[in-house]
C-alpha cells in the first residue's frame, strides 16, 4: 500500500484530479462530459506516439524521429494505395501498410544507433532530417485528400457523442479503443515477459545486461521493431482523425518534446526503468489537458508556449528533486 | 606550428570536405558559383549560423547541449529591437542615439546572459539532462518573446543600427567580422583560458572533474551564461541585417547549428571541440546550400542531404575508431 501511495504514477494522478478541480471550478464546462470527449480525442495520436517513444526511452536512448516516421509511413501508404487505386481496401491493410513502413524506418534507426553506435539523439535527428526532405524532395509535396474510403470512413467511426452546452457536438472517437489496446498489450509485454523484463534491465545498464547474457543488439531490435509499428499505427490514426493526409504535419513533426516530457513525467524518479506505460499515458493526458484547456481558463493563445514550458520544466524539476528510492519498482526490477 | 598542422587530422578532413564541395559547385556551375557576388551574399549568409553554431559548440563542449539558442537569440532581438524603437520614434540624434545604441546592445546581452544563467542553473542544480531542460526552456523563452510582441514581428530601428548589417569593411561584410571575432574569442576562452581547461575537463568527465576540485556547477553555469551571451550577439546581427525581429524567426537553426557543431568535429559526448573545424564547416555548409539554390535543386533537396551528411560524417567517426581499434588488437 505505502509502495502505492509513493509511486510517481499516484502522484501524477493527484496532480492531475487537482488540475481538473481548479481548472472546473474557474469554468464548469472542463468538467464536462463534451470536453472529456474532446481530450480524448485529442490524446489519442500523441498518445500512441508517445507510446513507441516510451519502448525507445525504455531501452535507454532518445528519438527525435518517431513523429516524422509515423508520419511518413502513413503518408507513402496512403500515397502508394490512391496512385495505385486501391481505394476499396480493406482498413487492416492499410494499417499493415504502414506498420511494416514504420518499423522498416526505425530499424534504420536501429542500424545507426545499435550497430554504427551514433549517439541516439544526433542519429535520430539526422533520420528526422533525412526523413523530412526524402517524402518532401523525392515523393510528393501535395496533401492527399481523397483517401482510402475504409479509412475515411474510420475517421467518422464514434463511439458516443456529447453535446457542449451551446450546441456543438463533441464525440468520442473509436480510435481510443486502439490507445487502450496497445496501452495494455505493452505494459502486460513489459511487466510480465522475459522481453520486457530484458529492455528494462538494457535500459538500466547496458553492460551488466550485457554480462548477464542478454542479447543487447537483438533486444534492441525487437524494441526498435515494435516502437516502428506502433509509429505507423499513431500515423494513420492522425491522418485518419483529421482526414486528410500530408507529407509533412507540423502537428505532429516537431512537437517532439510533448512525448519527451510525457515519457519523463510518467516515468519520474524511477531510478532503473526509463519508461513506464501507465506513467506516459497519464503524462499525455496532463499534458494535452493542459493544453487544451488553457483557452478555456481565458488565458490568450499566445500565453500557451510559456505557460507550458514552464509546466514541463517545474514537472521535470519535481521528478529529479525527490530522491530515487531504490526499492520503488519492487518487484519490477529486481 | 607547421607541424602540429600536419598532424591534425580532424583539421585536414574537414578540409578535404571543403575544397571538394568547393570543386564540385565550381565545376557544376562555373559561372555562378565563382562570381563576387555569390561570395558577398554568402558572406552575409553564414555568420547567422556561425553565431548559433558557436554557441552551441560551448554548450556541447561542456558536455551538454543548447536547444534553447533560437529562443534566446530572438527573446534579446525583440528586447533590443523594443529600446532601439523607442528612440527610432523620438528621433534621437548625436549622443542620445548612440547611448540608446550601446544600452540596447548592453541590455541586450544582459538579457542573453540571464537567460544563459537560467539555463545554467536549471541543468547545474535542477539536475536535468540538458537536452530536455533546454528543450523546455526553449518554449519559455519563445513563449516570453511572444507575449511580449503577441506573436507579431517587430521593426524599424534606426537606420545607424542597420548599417552594421549591410556593409562591408575592406570588401568583407561587417557580420563577417564580427563572426570572426566571435570565433576568436570563443577560441581563446576554450584554448587559453582557465574556464576553458575547466570546460572541457567537465565535459570529458563530470565526476572525475568533481572530485579534482573544479567547481562543476559553476563552469556549466558560466558556459550556459556564455552561450546564451553569443546568441543575444546573434538575435542583435539577425535585427541589424533584416530590420525586424520575431519571436519565432528561423527556428530551424538549433539543428542546423548543432549540425554543424558535429561536423565541426565537436564531440557530442562532450570534452572535445576545434574552432578552426568549425569555421571550415560553416563554409562548406554555406557552399553546399548556396550550390544547391544555383543548382536548383529546393530546400528539401537541402535538408535531406544535411541530414545525410550529418549521419556520414559521424558514422566516418565511429569506423575511424573502429579501425583503431582493430589496428591496436592486431598489435597486441
Amino acid at each position: 500500500m505505502k509502495k502505492i501511495l509513493n509511486s510517481n504514477q499516484v502522484m501524477l494522478l493527484v496532480l492531475f484530479a487537482v488540475l481538473w478541480l481548479v481548472f472546473g471550478i474557474i469554468n464548469p464546462t472542463i468538467l464536462s462530459v463534451a470536453n472529456v470527449y474532446a481530450l480524448l480525442r485529442n490524446s489519442i495520436v500523441p498518445a500512441v506516439f508517445s507510446l513507441g517513444l516510451m519502448l525507445i526511452m525504455a531501452q535507454g536512448g532518445i528519438d527525435l524521429s518517431y513523429n516524422m516516421i509515423g508520419a511518413f509511413a502513413a503518408y507513402v501508404s496512403v500515397f502508394i494505395l490512391t496512385k495505385t487505386g486501391n481505394m476499396d481496401v480493406p482498413l487492416i491493410v492499410i494499417f499493415l501498410m504502414a506498420m511494416a513502413m514504420g518499423a522498416f524506418l526505425q530499424l534504420i534507426n536501429w542500424v545507426l544507433i545499435d550497430k554504427i553506435q551514433l549517439e541516439s539523439f544526433i542519429g535520430t535527428l539526422g533520420m528526422q532530417l533525412v526523413l523530412k526532405g526524402f517524402i518532401l524532395a523525392f515523393i510528393s509535396t501535395a496533401y492527399i485528400y481523397t483517401l482510402p474510403n475504409a479509412l475515411t470512413g474510420f475517421g467518422k467511426m464514434y463511439l458516443a457523442t456529447a453535446p457542449f452546452a451551446e450546441g456543438t457536438e463533441s464525440v468520442l472517437h473509436v480510435g481510443i479503443l486502439f490507445v487502450i489496446v496497445l496501452y495494455v498489450m505493452v505494459h502486460l509485454m513489459m511487466q510480465y515477459t522475459n522481453l520486457g523484463r530484458q529492455i528494462y534491465a538494457v535500459g538500466g545498464d547496458i553492460d551488466s545486461a550485457r554480462r548477464a547474457g542478454i542479447n543487447v543488439s537483438r533486444i534492441r531490435f525487437a524494441v526498435f521493431a515494435m516502437a516502428g509499428a506502433i509509429c505507423g499505427i499513431g500515423g494513420v490514426l492522425h491522418d485518419a482523425l483529421i482526414r486528410y493526409s500530408l507529407p509533412y504535419p507540423t502537428d505532429i513533426v516537431g512537437q517532439e518534446l510533448l512525448g519527451i516530457a510525457a515519457v519523463t513525467l510518467g516515468t519520474g524518479a524511477v531510478p532503473k526503468a526509463k519508461g513506464m506505460v501507465t506513467g506516459t499515458l497519464i503524462g499525455i493526458l496532463l499534458l494535452k489537458f493542459i493544453s487544451t484547456n488553457l483557452i478555456m481558463l481565458g488565458i490568450p493563445s499566445y500565453w500557451q508556449d510559456f505557460i507550458s514550458g514552464i509546466i514541463i520544466l517545474a514537472g521535470l524539476l519535481s521528478q529529479v528533486r525527490r530522491k530515487p528510492r531504490a526499492k520503488l519498482l519492487g518487484k519490477e526490477v529486481a | 606550428m607547421k607541424c602540429s598542422f600536419m598532424k591534425d587530422k580532424e583539421l585536414i578532413k574537414m578540409l578535404l570536405i571543403t575544397l571538394s564541395i568547393f570543386c564540385a559547385m565550381t565545376v557544376l556551375r562555373p559561372s555562378l558559383f565563382l562570381s563576387g557576388t555569390n561570395f558577398t551574399s554568402m558572406g552575409y549568409q553564414i555568420p547567422e549560423l556561425g553565431l548559433y553554431s558557436a554557441a552551441m559548440t560551448i554548450a556541447m563542449l561542456s558536455g551538454g547541449i543548447d536547444l534553447s539558442i533560437v529562443g534566446i537569440g530572438n527573446l534579446c532581438s525583440i528586447i533590443c529591437t523594443y529600446i532601439l524603437h523607442y528612440a527610432f520614434v523620438q528621433e534621437y540624434q548625436g549622443i542620445w542615439l548612440v547611448l540608446f545604441i550601446i544600452s540596447g546592445i548592453l541590455i541586450s546581452l544582459a538579457a542573453g546572459a540571464v537567460c544563459g544563467l537560467f539555463n545554467g542553473l536549471v541543468i547545474a542544480y535542477g539536475k536535468i539532462t540538458p537536452m530536455l531542460a533546454t528543450m523546455a526552456t526553449s518554449s519559455i523563452f519563445t513563449g516570453l518573446a511572444i507575449i511580449i510582441t503577441g506573436g507579431k514581428p517587430v521593426s524599424k530601428v534606426p537606420p545607424e543600427f542597420t548599417y552594421f548589417g549591410s556593409h562591408a569593411f575592406l570588401y568583407v561584410p561587417l557580420p563577417l567580422w564580427l563572426l570572426a571575432a566571435v570565433l576568436l574569442m570563443t577560441a581563446f576562452i576554450i584554448n587559453k583560458t582557465k574556464l576553458g581547461f575547466e570546460l572541457k575537463f567537465v565535459g570529458t568527465n563530470l565526476k572525475a572533474s568533481s572530485y579534482t576540485g573544479i567547481n562543476t556547477k559553476l563552469v556549466q553555469i558560466k558556459t550556459y551564461m556564455i552561450s546564451g551571451i553569443i546568441c543575444a550577439i546573434c538575435g542583435m546581427e539577425i535585427l541589424s541585417r533584416t530590420d525586424t525581429a520575431k519571436a519565432d524567426y528561423a527556428s530551424t537553426y538549433v539543428f542546423q547549428a548543432l549540425l554543424c557543431a558535429v561536423l565541426g568535429s565537436t564531440n557530442p559526448n562532450g570534452g572535445f571541440a576545434k574552432i578552426s573545424c568549425l569555421a571550415l564547416a560553416l563554409v562548406s555548409l554555406q557552399f553546399l546550400s548556396s550550390g544547391f539554390n544555383m543548382l536548383r535543386l529546393g530546400g528539401y533537396f537541402k535538408e535531406f542531404t544535411w541530414g545525410l551528411l550529418l549521419i556520414f560524417v559521424l558514422s566516418l567517426n565511429c569506423l575511424n575508431t573502429w579501425l583503431r581499434n582493430r589496428k591496436y588488437v592486431k598489435k597486441n
